[in-house]
């Protein structure tokens, strides 16, 4: 796990405390040898065959029918074998074009903001005594459905200055007037961003405030006496000791970003006329309202291959620190 | 480590005051205090909304902005909870929370229940291939949900539970039992093995080692792992709409989108739904904080 992140800590029969254990390999000898595998086999039975048939065996699925197109309606349709088309497929439709765009806008605007966001709350919530206040306050989305948030942000943004706060209160102030935030092509996006870091950011908060905590007080101090300023002590010290966790937060949120659906579903439906459509929202209408099992499935296997290497950095951080 | 993740405080280290004997005065700081109540004020400020919209007349919100409430409190009305609960859209919210209860639970237990075996299996039983098991199911937590979705709904489809509870409950933990076994696989191989070795000089078998010693010590990670799937499938959309959507068994966010879907009901509606999907949620934030934050740190990684 990351370093500093809050963990939760097994019980010790010693008095000191050890790190949260997060070795990903048993060493080979260690445990209990069993007198015959009949245990074994009922304590791991019911968990492998569920996730061989609910979770492995449907993925292979989808693989497969990324290869098919569906002729008609109802999952007894006939189908065809059409070997890449549906992939092929993706980029000559504009609508996907269009959510592709999108998830990358999403990439590179959510991530950044998420950390430059999360590290400046950490550290400045770090300086006052009530500290637990502020960061329980910006933790509470988190307790939110991305559902209810959406409901929360269409009420924010409203187009009616006497409904919408944010336009009610643009138009209190001299020179701005309402804007259509979730009716305008060229804000929705960002409008939907802005929703998305309010309910996301406190993870980042909590998680690199742990980090920050972690940051022996020997180190800071030394770097003072040496005359170090504010700054420097910032950028050579915090920033490179918290990085492990910071790297977490990074592939955390373009996972989730990659996936993002409740709370543009909720929100715009990916409106107005399909300006804010992202990969995941086109997944569903594809593979549920248009009955287009292939083109949905070729698009799952996108999201997954996309993930792939961002998931293996975190695995990989896994298992790094677990040999340690 | 401590695992009050809000509170926790930094153990050494005198504050800087402290060490320089004449510390900041409040005033020098008071711009740092400035932008942490502003920026607390933000964070706050949407969520407010919604309760206050929520328990003003259609007519007052269209006609005059939340805050008026503030001098105008004879505004306060609960018609759009009373509305909302019995019969706004064709469930209302009063079935639709007892379907969330009916899909969560189970759907909270089961992958803890055959999860925990499971973690002991790959923390302390010794048998072939465990470490390359182990790291398949870690490596399949990347999988997006999107990849079982269509496959799933068929085969429901053919035994009949599609938009039934029970298809609810397989998906979710099915989907949440690769985490769930992680998450307590490391905290159990955490636990010391000469307390399991004393069990077994005392004639204990794997049973019994696993409910006695295992199960009773592993309490945080059980209530860490209950909190983060709780939350996933209570939060759930994805999920409910697939398998779940037009019949009487959807659960609370299903309703809420379909309140603010293509049929608009109206903000005092969509805004009454919406905090009774988050009340629950919002109740066990308060009341257990640092169970609530470890829990859904530890679930994290979940896609």
């Amino acid at each position: 796990m990351a370093q500093g992140q809050p963990a939760i800590t097994p019980p010790t029969t010693s008095s000191v405390a050890v790190a949260p254990t997060t070795a990903a390999i048993q060493p080979k000898g260690r445990g209990i040898k069993p007198r015959s595998y009949i245990p074994v086999l009922c304590f791991l039975g019911p968990a492998l065959a569920l996730i061989a048939f609910f979770v492995v065996y449907p993925s292979i699925k989808t693989i497969y029918l990324s290869f098919y197109a569906q002729n008609g309606i109802g999952y007894n349709a006939p189908s065809t074998f059409t070997g890449w088309d549906n992939y092929t497929g993706l980029w000559s439709n504009d609508q996907i074009r269009t959510s592709i765009r999108n998830n990358i806008l999403w990439l590179v605007l959510v991530t950044p903001v998420t950390v430059i966001l999360g590290v400046l709350f950490a550290v400045l919530f770090d300086r006052v005594r009530y500290e637990s206040i502020p960061k329980s306050i910006v933790f509470i989305p988190m307790a939110i459905s991305a559902t209810a948030s959406g409901v929360i942000w269409r009420l924010m943004y409203a187009d009616d200055p006497h409904t919408g706060t944010v336009n009610a209160i643009l138009s209190h102030l001299p020179g701005f007037s309402p804007l259509s935030f979730l009716g305008d092509a060229s804000f929705v996006n960002f409008a939907l961003m802005g929703a998305q870091i309010w309910t996301g950011l406190g993870f980042a908060v909590v998680v690199l405030s742990a980090a920050l905590k972690s940051i022996p007080a020997d180190l800071t101090e030394a770097a003072k006496i040496d005359g170090a300023n504010e700054i420097q002590i910032f950028s050579r010290i915090t920033v490179p000791l918290m990085w492990p966790t910071i790297t977490v937060i990074i592939t955390l949120t373009m996972i989730g970003v990659l996936k993002i659906f409740d709370l543009v579903y909720t929100m715009t439906s990916g409106g107005p006329a399909g300006s804010s459509d992202v990969l995941a929202l086109e997944m569903y209408v594809q593979s549920f309202g248009n009955a287009n099992p292939g083109v949905g499935s070729a698009i799952a296997v996108v999201l997954l291959i996309a993930v792939i290497p961002i998931m293996a950095i975190n695995i990989n951080r896994f298992r790094t620190e677990g040999q340690r | 480590m401590s695992t009050d993740a809000i509170s926790g405080t930094r153990e050494q280290a005198p504050t800087q005051e402290s060490v320089v004997g004449h510390g900041p005065r409040w005033y020098t700081r008071a711009p740092l205090h400035f932008v942490i109540v502003l920026i607390s004020a933000i964070w706050l400020l949407p969520t407010i909304t919604l309760l206050v919209t929520s328990v003003r007349g259609i007519q007052d919100i269209s006609t005059s902005i939340w805050w008026t409430i503030l001098w105008k409190p004879h505004e306060f009305t609960l018609t759009n909870y009373n509305t909302v609960l019995h019969a706004a859209t064709s469930i209302g919210m009063g079935r639709a929370f007892l379907n969330s209860l009916a899909i969560t639970i189970p759907a909270t237990a089961l992958p803890i229940v055959i999860g925990a075996g499971a973690a002991y299996g790959f923390a302390w039983l010794r048998f072939p291939f465990r470490n390359t098991i182990f790291l398949t199911l870690v490596g399949l937590q990347v999988i997006p949900l999107q990849m079982l979705l269509i496959p799933l709904l068929r085969l429901f489809n053919q035994w009949g539970i599609a938009g039934q509870y029970p298809s609810l409950w397989i998906a979710h933990t099915a989907f949440g039992l690769p985490l769930t076994i992680y998450i307590m696989r490391n905290f159990m191989s955490g636990i010391p093995f000469d307390l399991l070795e004393a069990a077994r000089i005392d004639g204990a078998n794997e049973w019994s080692i696993f409910t006695r010693v295992i199960l009773p010590l592993s309490t945080p990670a059980i209530a860490a792992v209950a909190i983060f799937q709780f939350m996933w499938v209570w939060n759930d959309l994805l999920v409910a709409l697939v398998f779940t959507a037009g019949s009487d068994n959807a659960p609370m966010p299903v309703v809420v989108r379909t309140l603010s879907g293509a049929y608009d009901q109206g903000w005092q509606l969509m805004t009454a739904a919406a905090f009774i999907s988050m009340a629950l949620p919002l109740i066990i934030f308060f009341a257990l904080q640092r169970y609530f934050v470890a829990g859904l740190t530890a679930g994290s990684v979940k896609g």
